[in-house]
């Protein structure tokens, strides 16, 4: 009878020793097969994330060339037709706007640069073949400060992994872009060459050192004396592209007449 | 019987006791294998899919497209982006004659910072002829599927660069060996 009471003892405390075991290694082969596994979704990710982030500066690239061309088209703009203070009609010599009795309304000037190039902007992100890109149309808001054109987005470009581990990348798509010149240097060139007429009248050795100064200095400028007038021919320094009914990649210039009376 | 009951009981003790052994070398091997296993795995997982021999490297294209080069405009030697370029090339702003001066330009830019360990494509303009300008080394890898691919869209067309440098660099995680896999001097 002891016996067999003993006899159930060892055998109860085999079958706990058998179970603590099996128990083990259940554990051992979850932190085997688990854990491993969350280990490397943990370093993929990174590898996803380095993948996402250069699909973000691809588009951050795009985006910033589609600002890029726009500026330089909406420049092409502002000085192909210069918007003037004068609310009349202001005179012309031979289709010359002659600039003794206007002069260019920078306000105007801006407000023209900023509609042109946001029609241009966004006609550019419209072609983009990502819609991610696309729908940034219409999210934007303009603004000018001397040089700097400021582009600020209402929305950011959201990414998101495609593995177990959701992540989502933000990048913000808004910046500034430095435009070669101010537009106020319109108005420099408008006060300069009037000065310069007065001063000089029609030497253009003395008309040429008096427009050369380095506030002027991303222009050239060209004289010819007509009739009673001198014409300015301003010219940039860069080259730009943009479209007079062919794209063009060139200088931009413009004309404009000082009366000499 | 006596006797006998206790060979019984004993035996019975053994094997209890043996199994607790056996059941605790598995458990430190396991325990140990799953503090190891996972960096193994891993580093097998990454070499071996192209999720990581693919990755990227946008940074230094855009940098490529951002490279001025000197051509020739209407008499007048200026300095233009390669993204620039495509546009010019693309609208025949630039002369046929300009364009051949140009593309040694970029090819030794190029070979400068990747030997010749480099494929690049522009779509939208036959600009190179061949599309694929690469090297025969660039071609037997290219076939095997494994070069870093970077597409960039551009306003003008799109943009593609195969970088077989970077590739080696996983592959090698040697920079003098790639360097001379790629005969960058």
């Amino acid at each position: 009878m002891k016996m067999k009471k003993m006899n159930k003892k060892a055998i109860s405390f085999a079958v706990g020793m058998v179970l603590l075991a099996i128990a083990i290694t259940v554990f051992a082969f979850y932190m085997v097969f688990f854990v491993s596994n969350e280990r490397i979704k943990d370093i993929v990710t990174p590898l996803d994330l380095i993948n996402i982030q250069n699909d973000a500066r691809e588009d951050v690239f795009f985006i910033k060339e589609s600002a890029n061309y726009a500026s330089q088209r909406a420049v092409y703009s502002v000085l192909n037709e210069i918007p003037m203070k004068s609310s009349s009609p202001y005179k012309k010599y031979q289709d010359i706007d002659i600039w003794n009795d206007c002069e260019p309304d920078i306000k105007k000037v801006e407000e023209k640069f900023l509609d042109e190039f946001s029609q241009e902007f966004y006609s550019l992100i419209k072609s983009s073949d990502k819609d991610i890109i696309k729908n940034l149309d219409g999210k934007y808001v303009f603004s000018l400060n001397n040089n700097i054109l400021k582009l600020q987005s209402g929305q950011e470009l959201e990414y998101h992994t495609l593995l177990e581990i959701h992540a989502v990348y933000k990048t913000s798509v808004s910046f500034e872009k430095e435009l070669p010149f101010s537009l106020n240097i319109l108005s420099d060139i408008h006060t300069r060459s009037k000065n310069a007429v007065n001063t000089c009248k029609d030497d253009f050795d003395c008309i040429t050192e008096k427009m050369n100064s380095d506030d002027l200095d991303d222009f050239d400028f060209e004289f010819t004396k007509n009739g009673d007038y001198i014409i300015f021919t301003a010219r940039t320094k860069d080259r730009f592209f943009f479209n007079d009914g062919t794209l063009k990649y060139d200088k931009i210039s413009f004309d404009y007449a000082i009366s000499l009376t | 019987m006596k006797l006998n009951k206790k060979a019984i009981i004993g035996s019975g003790l053994a094997t209890v006791w043996a199994i607790v052994v056996i059941a605790i070398i598995l458990a430190i091997f396991f325990l140990l294998s799953a503090v190891i296993l996972p960096f193994k795995k891993t580093s097998e997982n990454v070499i071996v899919t192209d999720k990581f021999t693919l990755i990227e490297n946008s940074e230094s294209v855009i940098a490529l497209l951002n490279t001025p080069f000197e051509i020739s405009l209407s008499g007048e030697t200026v300095k233009v982006p390669l993204k620039d370029i495509f546009i010019l090339y693309d609208n025949n702003l630039v002369s046929n004659l300009d364009m051949e001066n140009i593309k040694p330009q970029i090819k030794t830019s190029l070979e400068k910072a990747y030997g010749s360990c480099y494929a690049i494509k522009y779509e939208g303009t036959n600009i190179f002829e061949d599309n694929w300008q690469t090297s025969a080394y660039a071609e037997k890898w290219q076939q095997q599927g494994e070069i870093t691919l970077t597409e960039i869209n551009l306003i003008s067309g799109k943009f593609s660069f195969r970088n077989l440098f970077d590739t080696c660099m996983i592959k090698n995680r040697n920079i003098e060996n790639c360097k001379m896999a790629c005969l960058i001097i």
